[in-house]
Formats: structure tokens, sequence, C-alpha cells
């Protein structure tokens, strides 16, 4: 470990606290900045956003000076991933009048749940990404799938994403899970979700 | 003086006992331990999990369960972290040390059961504590001004961060990143919208559900996949769970001297309960007579810690239900909860709404005698959970959470935040970037600004006012007095070196 890094946490810790400060203030510009008696929207944000980047600086510095403690290689990014996902988030943003407008929903739906996933999957190990999937795919299969299909999904794709996974027994576990709220949640609590597939 | 106190507790019984709450407070205690007994799950995200069955409860019905799933959690914790060495939260880390031990020389049962009699022994004198302390600090905290509350806020908030672990800057960037997230949403002011970028289910804030269930819940589930299983089961039996007479004896200095640092350091900020049972460990193992005992299975090791952890739990409610402050990640999940059910917390809680206020402090006493005449016997049952394989336990815990998420607004977006808060909770715990800090900030963040503005208003823009009026310049003097003395090379070792055993 003789990188010039002394500290990957820090120095990752300070990269993050100083960009997230200056995206922030850059954000507050839009708003009324407003008197120090008269605060606009974007008084406390900015100042906030100025302190956190000074904080960032400092860590971010810090991870150059004394004994090697972590690598630079905190956790596995996936930078291509990330880029495509801030590509795809840039379009939802920005190109609205150019791709979505007149089109139909489920256009835009499609390309929200790619950002997501390739957001999701930039990061840290297999499990992290395929388990965190499934849970937002879980989300947005509950209105239109019901909540059966959703549990499914949920634990058999979770499950998935452990280590020692074995079909049969998610499968079963998932068919028991799938029972047990319908029973619980909708017949117990009274919440109205959809129990199968809006077609059905 | 002493009239109104009993009056007021027979009113908060009054309201505790009605049939309802105490079957919510049950229902509470009994989930509580039901997941808290899971290994590496923590109160937080137990909190978590289970806030979204209280939301269609009336508020106080709604709080009291809440207040029961805590002591449960942490009841649920003990039992794990003394039958199978894994501490449920980091509180619970001293139990372990002598508990687990204790459970493999065949005496899980008195360790149990000392654990659950000292809480309840310490429960007691805390909720009395509360019901003292809590009227006379509520009166001070009304004639608070907006200057006051910011100066307040800041103290707490930087106390919090000294007074935890970890490095200090980085929950200070911590703390200022979750009051940023804090006021995404609409201005209350000018009812800008802010760093919602057009998407409308951002306009009314980031669900703090999404956060905490992201941050805590899903990041623990995460890093638990990362460690691969490696787990021990429990293989011995329990035995009696009464202490003896003479381990009473033992124990009976050691858990009133628990309560009683317990219930002082639960009330400050960060985090109360652990610094008590740190703390307190390190006294019985400087008094006890047979120090060479601790670390192999002495009683008074488990005794003190719990108590004092207790104690601590429960006194940290004083914060929160006299000024509206949180005072740990806990607290937080209250506060919201309460603000979900569309209180304002604050010392105006007690005179506005004394059956809330008194009823819940009633039901803290009945939740932790509940936890002792319940939970004793039902030990059994919960060692059957602990062999459940995490494979399956894990999809079973995503679900409640993701099912829990979805009902608050039934929104597939709000589950998507919370994993993406699951994405970033992952990558602060790599940075070793704690979420607590953050948590607390996110629930400030509006209050604070609230109060900042009208601050500044009052004073035409004069930013000296908060160090002319006495109670904020003290206030904040206590917190730059403290950074300070944190950033000295000699009490800055002696902190990593108090904080070191608990990893």
């Amino acid at each position: 470990m003789n990188s010039i890094i002394k500290d990957g946490k820090d120095f990752w810790a300070g990269v993050m606290f100083a960009g997230l400060g200056i995206l922030f203030m850059a954000f507050s510009t839009s708003y009324p900045m407003g008197t120090a008696v008269r605060m606009g929207p974007a008084y406390f944000p900015t100042w906030l956003g100025g302190l956190m980047t000074v904080l960032g600086l400092i860590v971010f510095f810090r991870s150059f000076v004394g004994k090697p403690v972590a690598s630079w290689r905190i956790f596995p990014v996936r930078p291509w991933l990330l880029l495509g996902s801030a590509i795809l988030m840039a379009i939802l943003y920005f190109g609205d009048e150019m791709f979505f407008k007149g089109n139909p929903l489920i256009y835009k739906q499609t390309v929200s749940a790619l950002a997501i996933v390739t957001f999701l999957s930039s990061w840290g190990d297999r499990s992290l990404f395929v388990v965190l999937t499934a849970v937002a795919a879980f989300g947005y299969l509950l209105r239109p799938a019901g909540l059966v299909v959703a549990t499914l999904v949920l634990i058999i794709g979770s499950a998935y994403g452990g280590h020692e996974f074995k079909m049969k027994e998610s499968v079963i576990l998932g068919v028991c899970m799938a029972f047990f709220m319908v029973l619980v949640f909708i017949k117990g609590l009274g919440l109205s979700l959809n129990v199968w597939p809006d077609w059905i | 003086m002493d009239t109104s106190l009993l009056a007021n507790l027979a009113l908060g019984l009054g309201v505790a006992l009605s049939w309802q709450n105490l079957l919510y407070c049950l229902a509470g205690c009994l989930l509580g331990t039901l997941i808290g007994v899971l290994p590496g799950i923590g109160p937080v995200t137990t909190i978590a999990m289970l806030l979204p069955l209280t939301f269609t409860l009336p508020p106080i019905s709604a709080l009291i369960m809440l207040a029961g799933i805590y002591y449960g959690a942490q009841y649920g914790g003990s039992t794990t972290a003394i039958l199978v060495n894994i501490p449920g939260e980091s509180s619970a880390v001293v139990t372990c040390l002598d508990g687990y031990q204790m459970a493999r020389q065949g005496r899980a049962g008195p360790a149990l059961g000392i654990a659950a009699l000292g809480s309840f022994f310490a429960g007691t004198v805390a909720t009395f504590i509360i019901a003292i302390a809590a009227p006379p600090l509520a009166e001070v905290a009304l004639k608070f001004g907006p200057a006051e509350y910011f100066a307040l806020m800041t103290t707490g908030l930087i106390l919090a961060v000294v007074l935890a672990r970890g490095s200090v800057i980085k929950a200070i960037a911590m703390v200022l990143l979750g009051l940023l997230l804090g006021l995404v949403g609409t201005d209350v002011n000018s009812g800008t919208q802010r760093f919602s970028f057009g998407v409308s289910e951002l306009s009314d804030g980031i669900g703090f559900v999404a956060v905490a269930m992201g941050m805590f819940g899903f990041t623990e589930i995460i890093r638990n996949l990362e460690m691969k299983e490696h787990r021990e089961s429990f293989a011995g039996k329990v035995g009696s769970l009464l202490p003896s007479w003479e381990e009473i004896k033992i124990c009976t200095p050691a858990v009133l001297r628990g309560t009683f640092l317990g219930s002082f350091l639960g009330v400050l900020p960060g985090g109360g309960a652990l610094l008590a049972s740190f703390a307190a460990y390190t006294i019985e193992k400087k008094l006890s007579k047979n120090k060479a005992n601790f670390g192999k299975g002495a009683i008074e090791g488990v005794a003190a810690p719990e108590s004092a952890n207790n104690a601590g739990a429960q006194t940290s409610f004083i914060p929160l239900l006299t000024l509206g402050i949180p005072s740990n990640a806990i607290m937080a999940m209250m506060i919201g909860a309460m603000m979900i059910q569309g209180i304002a917390p604050g010392p105006q809680i007690m005179t506005e709404r004394p059956q809330l206020f008194w009823g819940m402090i009633a039901s803290m006493w009945i939740g932790n005698l509940m936890l002792v005449i319940l939970n004793l016997p039902l030990i059994g049952m919960w060692i059957k959970l602990l062999e459940v394989p995490y494979r399956l336990m894990y999809p079973a815990i995503l679900l409640f959470c993701g099912v829990g998420v979805y009902s608050l607004q039934n929104s597939a977006f709000d589950v998507m935040m919370t994993a993406i808060f699951g994405v970033f909770g992952f990558v602060c715990l790599k940075m070793e970037a704690e979420p607590a800090p953050l948590m607390l900030g996110f629930i400030l963040g509006p209050l604070m600004e609230e109060n900042l503005r009208r601050a500044m208003l009052l004073s035409r823009g004069d930013p000296t006012v908060f160090f002319q009026r006495p109670i904020s310049a003290s206030l904040l003097s206590v917190a730059i007095v403290m950074l300070i003395i944190i950033a000295l090379p000699a009490i800055r070792s002696k902190r990593e070196e108090a904080f070191a055993g608990d990893d």
C-alpha cells in the first residue's frame, strides 16, 4: 500500500461531502437568496452546503497525511454503469420535451427503471444490487401485478442475491410468505392492495 | 408538587391502562422482542420496520406501541447477546462479554433473569425520573425563543456527534447532509420547491421512513450478507431463570449504580444508552472484589450494563418530550412518528396534550413490567427463533420493510427511495461515516431553518443575538468548548480508546 492516498475511506468521504456540498450550493442558486433578516429559500442550504464542502475538503486533504490505513479501493464501483445511470437521469430531467412528450407513459417509466437499476448496480458486491433491485421491483410491481407476484419477486430475487441460494427453498418460502402477507395485511389489517394482477 | 405528580401519574395510568392501549403496549413489546431477538437487527431497524403498523392507530396508542417496540427490541437484543454472543446493537456489546460466558457455563438462565430484573428496576426508576424532571424542564423550554431553540439544536447536534463514536468531522458533515436532505421539498415560508427536480413525489420532502429503513435496515442486511454466515448456535441449557439469593446480593449494588449512571447519561445527546452501558461495566470492574472474574462470567458484569442501558434508553425520552429534540437515532424515529401523527414535538405537548404525555410515561413502566412477566417464560420461543437460518430470514425482513414503506402513501417511489438510501447507507458504512448523525440532522433540518429565520428576523439580521441572550450563549459555549476539547490530541486518543471495544 504505497499509494499517496493514506486513507481511502477519508478520501472518498471527502470527495462525497465536498461534491454534494457544491451540488447543493449550485442548485440553491436558482432560488432567491434573501437577506439575513428575511432569509430566502436559498439562504440556509447555501450556508450548509458551503460548510459541508469545507469539512469535505478537510477530510479529503487529511486522507493524504499520516500512516497508511486503508487502500482507495474501499468497495467495488462500476464507473461505466454509474455514468450510464447519470446519462439516463439527465435524459429524464432535461429531455422531457424531446423524448417523452406525446409518447405513452411507459417509455418514460422504462427509462426511469433502467436509470434506477443501473444506479443500484454501480455499487458494491453483487448482493447489494440484486437485493435492492428486488426491493425496488417489488414497489413498482405491487400495484400492477398484485401482492402475490410482487412478494414472489422480492423473496426469490433477494434470496438470489445471497450466497447460498437454493431455488426450491426460496420458492417455497415465497409461496408461504405470499399466503401470509395476503392473510395478515389484506384480510387482517385491511390494506387496500391488489392481490392478483389487474388483468385477471 | 407531589400531589400534582401523583395526579399526573394517575391520569397517565388511566390512559395507559385502557384495554386498548394495554393491548397495543403488549403487541409492541412482543413484536419488538420478536424482531429485536433476530441477530444483527438493532432497535432502529426494528422500529423502522414496525413503524408503518402504527400509522393507522390513534396518536397515543401509536406512541405507546412504538415505545413498547423500543423496549422489546432492546430486551431482545440482550437475549441474543447472552445466548449467541451477537450484540443486536452496540450498547449490548458489553453484555456479550460476561453474559455469553455465563451461558457457556450453563448459567444462561440467571444471566437472562438478572438482565430482565435489572432492566425492570432501572426502567421503574427512570420512569419516575422522567415524571419528576420533565415538567420543570418543559416549563423552562416554554420560555425559549427562536434564538434559544436554534442554539439548543446546534448544541444538541454537536454533543450528539462528540459523544458518539467515529470521526467527528465526518459526523458533522453527515449532520449537515442530513439537514440539507431534510430541506428537500416545499419551503414553508415561500412555497418554493427546493431540490425536488420536478419530481412530484419529492415536493412533500423525502420520507423519513425511507431514510431510516434504507440507511439502517437495508444497510444492515447487506452488511450481514457480505460477512457470510458464521453464526454460533445456542446448544446449552437455559436452566432456572431466577438468580440465586447469593447472586442477587452481588448484583443489587451493581444494578443501583448502573441505574443512576444510566439515567444521567441517557439524557445527554448522542449514544446515551451506549455510553451508559460501557461506563457502567467499567465502573463495576473497578469496584468489584473479584476483578479477575470479569470477562469470565461475572453476573455483575451483566447486571450493571443492562440496568444502565435500560435506564438510559428510558431517560433519553426526556429531551424528546420536553424540548422536542431527539438525542439519538431512535428518538429521531419517535419524532418522525409523532409528526406523522400530527403532533408537533416540544414543550407544549405536556400542557396541551397531558393525556398523551402522561399516558406515554405510564405506559413505559407498564411496558417494562410486561417484558419481565411475559418474556421470561417465552425465552424458549425466542431461542427457537435464533435457529432460523439467515438466508430464510432476510428476504422476509425485506418483504415487511417493503410493504411497510409502500403502505405509507401507496407509493412505489418511496420503496425505490428506500433502496437508494440502502445503497447510500452501504457507501457511508464503507467510508466509516455514521448514519445516526444524518438521521438527527434530517429530522431537525426544517425546524432549525425555521428558528434561524425567526431569530434573525427578530434581531434584524444581527447574528450576535445568539451570544447576547444568556441561555443561548451558554448553550453555544458548551458546544464550542466540547469541540475544542475533542480537538485536543490527548482527549482524542482517550475517546478513541473508550469506544475501541465497540466493534
